[in-house]
Order: C-alpha cells, then structure tokens, then sequence
C-alpha cells in the first residue's frame, strides 16, 4: 500500500513536470507569437500611414480632374440637373411598365489610347460628350417649372 | 561482558535515540512541506479562481506591448479629415569619413544614385575625415536600397521623418513649409510649430477649416483666368459668412511645400493675407453701409453724378458714367465714384475711419498666419482722403480683411475673424454671437439687396450663377506707381456672396494685371475678368457645399429694383 501511495506519488510529480514544462513551452511559442504580431501591428500601422498619404496623393483633386477628363463622359452638374423639390419628378405614363434606362446613360465611355493621338481628337471627343450629355439632359433632367 | 553489554546497551541507546531523532525530524519536515505545498495549493487555487489585485499587476507587466508608431510632428487635415500634411518614415544617408578607403570610386556611385548631388562635393566630404558627415538628407526607399546595394559599411543610413505634402501646390501658401529638420518656416506650419511639435500630442492631427476640394476649384479657376488674362498673379478666398471659418484660400503663382527650397521667391507671397491692396469699388459698400446705418442717407435718396468732382487739384470721375442724378442703390450697382465721393462727404471723414476701424480695416487681421499683411491708409485723414477711400482708391487692405468686412456686411451686421481652423460649431456659435454687431440687422439686408441687384442689373451681371442668388460688387482699381496711378495696371477683384436670401458662403477673387482679351471685348476690369470666375467658383463648390438652387423670390428686390431709372 506504502508502496503503490509512493509510485502514485512520483507518478504524479513526473507528469505534472511534464506538463508544466509543456505548457512553458506553449507559453513561450505563444508569447513570440503575440511579439510577432505586436511588430506586424505596429509596422502595419507605419505602413497604412504611408499608403494613406499615398492615397491623399492619388486621389488630389486635380488628378482625378484630369482623369475624369481622359475616362469618363461626366460633366459638372448644372443647377437646372438638381431636382430640388419632389414635384419635379414627373409621374411616369405606364406606370405598370418596367423601365430600364438607355445604356449609355450611366456607363462611362472609355477613351481608347488611339482615340487620344493628338488633342483635336481629344476635342472633339469632349465635344462630342458634351454634345449627347446635352441631349440626355433635356430628356433626363427636368427645366425648373414651378406653377 | 557487562562491557559488552554496556556497549551494546549504549549502542542501542543511542541507536534508538537517533532513530527517534531522524522519525522526527522527518515528521517536521514532511509537516514543512505539507505546509508549503498547502500553501502552493491555496495560492494556486487563488490564482485560478479569483482576480486579486497583486495578480492582475504581474500579469500586466508580462503583457506583450504594441508599441504606437509615433511621428515628431502632428498631421494637418482639412475639415473632412482629408490629408494635407503627414511625416513618414525616412532615410538620411551620413559617411563615417576616415573609413572610406576607395573615395573616387564610392563618390562616383553616390552620385549615379542621387543625381542631385554633384562629385566634387560628394569627394569634399567623404574625405573631410569625420567621424559623421551628412551626404543626403530624405531618401526614397528604392535609393536607400540602391545604396545598401553598394555594400559600403562607411555609409550608414540614420531613421528620419520627412514632412510630405500630398496634394503639392494645392493650399501652399497656407500650410507653408517646414525646414530639413522638420520646424515650420512659413504658413500654418510656422504658425502652429509649438502645438505641431508638442510630443504630448502628435497623433492629434491639426483640423482646418479648408475643404480641399472648395480649395481645387477656387486654384482652377483662378489659374485659368490668370493665364487667359496674363495676369502676373491672382488671389481667391472662400469664406463661411457665418462662422468666419475659410473654406479656401488661393494666391497665385504659388509653389510646391515638398520642395520649397528650390522654388522662386515671387512665389511664395500670400497674395490672399499678406498682400494689400487698393481694392475699388467693393469698399463702396462699408461707406453705404455707415451711411445707411447712421440714417444719414436713405435709399431713396439721389446723389448729382452729372460730371465729374473737383476737389482741389484732383478729379473725381465715373467709369460708368450717367451724367444724371443717381438714387444710392443705382450709385452702387453702377458703381459711381461720384455719387460716393458726395455721400461720404455727407458722412464725414472722422465717421469713416471710426466705421472702417471697428471692421477691422486699420489694423492687420487676425489669422493663423506668420505672415498677414499690414493696412495701409492715410495718417492724416482729411476731406480728399475720406472721398477716394469711399471708393476703396488711397487705403491699402489684404483680400481676408476685405473678405471679413464683406461677410460683416451681409451677415446681419456681426463682426466674425476670418479663421483657417475648423470651429466646433457647439462651442463656438455662442461666442460668434456675442461678438461685435457692426450695423443693424435692417441696414445688412438693405445691403444684401444692393449687392444682389448689382448683379442683376449692374457691373457685377458676369457673376450671375443661374439659380444661387449671386449677389456682389465689382472693384476696380489702378495700380499706383511713382506717385500716380498706371491705367493699364489694374487689380480686378469681384467679392460674391450667395445665396442672397439667406447668405451662407462668400467668394472673393483678385486679378493682378489681367490683360483684356478678345472674349471681354478688350476690358479687364472685375467685372469682365473677375465676376466670371466667381461664377464659376459657385456653379462649382455649391453642390460640394449643399446650397440648393431655386427660382428667385422676386419680392425682396422689388422695392429696390423699382428705384432704377433705366
């Protein structure tokens, strides 16, 4: 009985070690892990800085001007585009008609590289725009009329 | 044998008496280490289970820190929380001198990485025999990796920060610059350097009261009619008329902060806060304003503008003349030199400084700038004096301070300093209201109606935005030069303010020189160079800004209207 108390005893000892030293091992894996990730944080916060300001960069105003320009067929608004009140949305004459908009009306013409040789080309592209986004706007957009 | 015995006997004696002594001693040690691992056990257990202080304390020193990136110098933003000025991370390349062996050879590689650098100086240093000699400060990554490529272990590199500007020339001249070290030298960053610089509080970004998109298109307008009229320079503001705050502030030629070192001195004047001028016409409004104000002159009222004045030697004459008797909305919307020369020698010269000192236009304006400019007027202000600076000839003001007058103006009548950092709208608007009500609540929207019929049916009709209710006067004025004035060397400005029922945001902008061209028939005064681009600025910014257009009602200038001859 002595006997059996005492190798219980030692049994014991030895797989409590074990494990301690284990969950010392764990410990410390987990530990270098929370230091790695405690850098990875603090370079990523360094990082995101620099990509922020890189964004402020991209995103200047006068580069998306001049983008807009190259890709996209947007003009300024005008004030007779604003609807400002909900009496200048006009009732629809079918209203059981499903209505999907011309497709030209949203999707941006992309200039093409060829398109864009010399300025002329260039001129007469944005007239050209102008020129459709006048047509849509006298469909589209709805002159003040208050009576 | 009674030895034997006796020994034997002693020996059990002691015998026993040791085993005694050892089973007790283990007893107490076995009881020791009952008690200890007891101990353990509770403690243990302790740990487990509760959250005592002293525990909370060890484990939080082993807590893993993520440790903050910190930068020497505060962020600057706009009032959208847009970047205008970062520090970032940076690399300075220094030599440690006397470990350089192959000096040509290394001197020639620096300089094919770094062009901005030339060989003999790179030579000079690198055999100046320091320990520690800076060669470039700031480098890209891709040239710190091109140096590190060189393998030289005399060139080391040192962390640094580098103040970068994303959006460049946009709002130079009101942030400015700093030095290769990092102080501000010039514009908000001089101003702010203390605050900027206070460790305590880098990671608070500095809030303007810019929007940077108001700020493009105020700087595209105005360098597009700087360079269709030549002008040699061009000033813009976009003003809050409510709260003072400065929505953009725009002064042409202007420079690239990143690079201020290199950029040419003319440039980097404030033509919109340092600058004064002799603005015109648009100082006709404080002189009305006082009069009105004073119940000197009512609208009603008609001045003689048949031919020009003479006041000693000096002649004061129409641009616009009408050789009639003007009612004072038509002098203003005409913009007569005459019939203001008479109403303010109704008011009285003493009266006008006294009206133009308490809107501030004597003393220099109180901005967050290093450099605002200094008023420039008459020490002695007498008859002749008071009747030309009724029209804004013989006092010199900067663009804020005329731009803080016209937003007093048209207001209701209070005084709010031009500000470029963004208020708290609860903790400020009270203290807006508290501060000094120039003119009277009547006399700002008599003025508000001069300002809008000015524009629709007098010299400022160029600044009529369909659908925003442009209100605002032309100025024109000759340069003087040597002692008299030059009639080709104009500064054109048109102030605008809108919408003119319920003013909300004034546009200000000044041509220096503009040439007249083929669209303008050859003119180049404000109204044909300057009220144009006011429109603009506001076909632009007044959706950014969220100002409606809507139909005009038509009853609030009818009574002023009804005064017009023709």
């Amino acid at each position: 009985m002595r006997k059996y108390v005492a190798a219980c005893a030692v049994a014991a000892a030895l797989i409590s070690g074990a494990v301690v030293i284990q969950v010392k091992f764990k410990v410390q894996e987990k530990r270098e892990e929370v230091q790695s990730l405690a850098r990875q944080i603090e370079a990523d916060a360094r990082a995101l800085r620099t990509l922020k300001a890189e964004w402020a960069y991209l995103t200047t105003p006068a580069r998306l001007q001049r983008q807009s320009i190259d890709f996209l067929a947007l003009m300024p608004t005008s004030p007779s585009q604003v609807a400002t009140s909900v009496r200048q949305i006009p009732f629809r004459l079918n209203p059981d008609e499903l209505v999907s908009p011309p497709s030209s009306i949203l999707r941006p013409t992309v200039a093409k590289p060829e398109d864009k040789n010399t300025d002329k080309d260039r001129a007469a592209m944005i007239n050209a725009v102008h020129y459709t986004l006048k047509l849509k706007s006298e469909v589209v957009v709805l002159e003040e009329q208050d009576d | 044998m009674t030895d034997i015995l006796s020994r034997t006997m002693t020996l059990e004696g002691t015998g026993k008496s040791a085993m005694e002594v050892a089973r007790t001693r283990l007893i107490a040690a076995g009881a020791l280490f009952l008690v200890v691992f007891m101990a353990m056990a509770y403690r243990t257990v302790e740990l487990g289970l509760s959250a005592t202080p002293g525990a909370e304390k060890a484990s939080r020193n082993r807590l893993v820190q993520v440790a903050v990136a910190r930068y020497k110098r505060s962020d600057i933003v706009d009032r959208n929380g847009e970047i205008l000025a970062t520090n970032l991370a940076s690399a300075s390349l220094y030599a440690n001198a006397h470990k350089v062996d192959d000096i040509s050879v290394t001197a020639q590689k620096l300089v094919k990485i770094l062009p901005t650098l030339t060989l003999a100086d790179v030579e000079r240093k690198l055999k100046s025999g320091k320990d520690f000699v800076w060669l470039k400060r700031h480098l890209t990554p891709e040239q710190k990796w091109q140096i590190n490529a060189i393998g030289n272990p005399a060139l080391k590199f040192k962390a640094d920060e580098v103040r970068v500007y994303p959006h460049g020339n946009l709002a130079a001249h009101v942030l400015g610059h700093v030095d290769i070290d990092g102080n501000g030298i010039a514009g908000l960053e001089h101003y702010f350097n203390g605050s900027l610089d206070d460790a305590a509080k880098t990671d608070e970004p500095l809030k303007l009261s810019l929007d940077i998109r108001v700020q493009h298109a105020l700087a595209d307008e105005l360098s597009a009619a700087v360079s269709a009229h030549q002008a040699t320079g061009g000033a813009g503001i976009v003003m809050d008329v409510n709260s003072g705050e400065l929505l953009a502030m725009v002064s042409l030629p202007d420079f690239d902060p990143n690079n201020a070192g290199n950029e040419p001195e003319n440039t980097r004047v404030n033509r919109a806060a340092f600058r004064v001028y002799e603005l015109g016409s648009t100082f006709k409004t404080f002189t009305i304003a006082a009069a009105l104000d004073d119940g000197i002159i009512n609208m009603e009222d008609s001045f003689n503008a048949v031919k020009p004045l003479n006041v000693g030697p000096f002649t004061i004459s129409d641009d616009h003349p009408k050789k009639r008797y003007l009612r004072v909305p038509e002098i203003f919307a005409y913009s007569s030199n005459i019939g203001m020369a008479r109403i303010a020698d109704t008011l009285g010269a003493d009266r006008q400084k006294e009206f133009l000192s308490s809107l501030g236009m004597l003393k220099p304006a109180k901005l967050e700038l290093t450099e605002v400019g200094r008023p420039v007027f008459p020490q002695r202000w007498k008859r002749l004096s008071s009747m030309t600076i009724s029209y804004g000839h013989g006092i010199s003001v900067s663009p804020v301070q005329l731009s803080t007058g016209i937003a007093t103006m048209v207001n209701g009548g209070r005084l709010i300093p031009a500000t470029l950092v963004a208020k708290n709208i609860d903790t400020n608007f009270g203290e807006n209201a508290g501060s000094g009500q120039i003119i009277s609540a009547a006399t700002s929207r008599k003025i508000r109606q001069m300002l809008r019929v000015t524009v629709r049916q007098g010299t400022g009709s160029k600044a009529d935005a369909t659908g925003y209710r442009v209100g605002g006067k032309t100025g024109t004025a000759e340069k003087a030069s040597g002692g008299s004035y030059d009639r080709d060397a104009l500064i054109s400005s048109f102030v605008g303010v809108f919408p003119m029922d319920d003013p909300k945001y004034l546009v200000f902008v000044l041509l220096d020189e503009p040439k007249g061209i083929e669209q303008t028939f050859g003119f180049s005064g404000g109204g044909w160079t300057a009220a144009p681009v006011v429109k603009n600025v506001i076909l632009r910014t007044a959706p950014l800004l969220g100002v409606k257009p809507s139909v005009e009602d038509e009853t609030l200038y009818k009574n002023v209207a009804l005064l017009f001859e023709d």
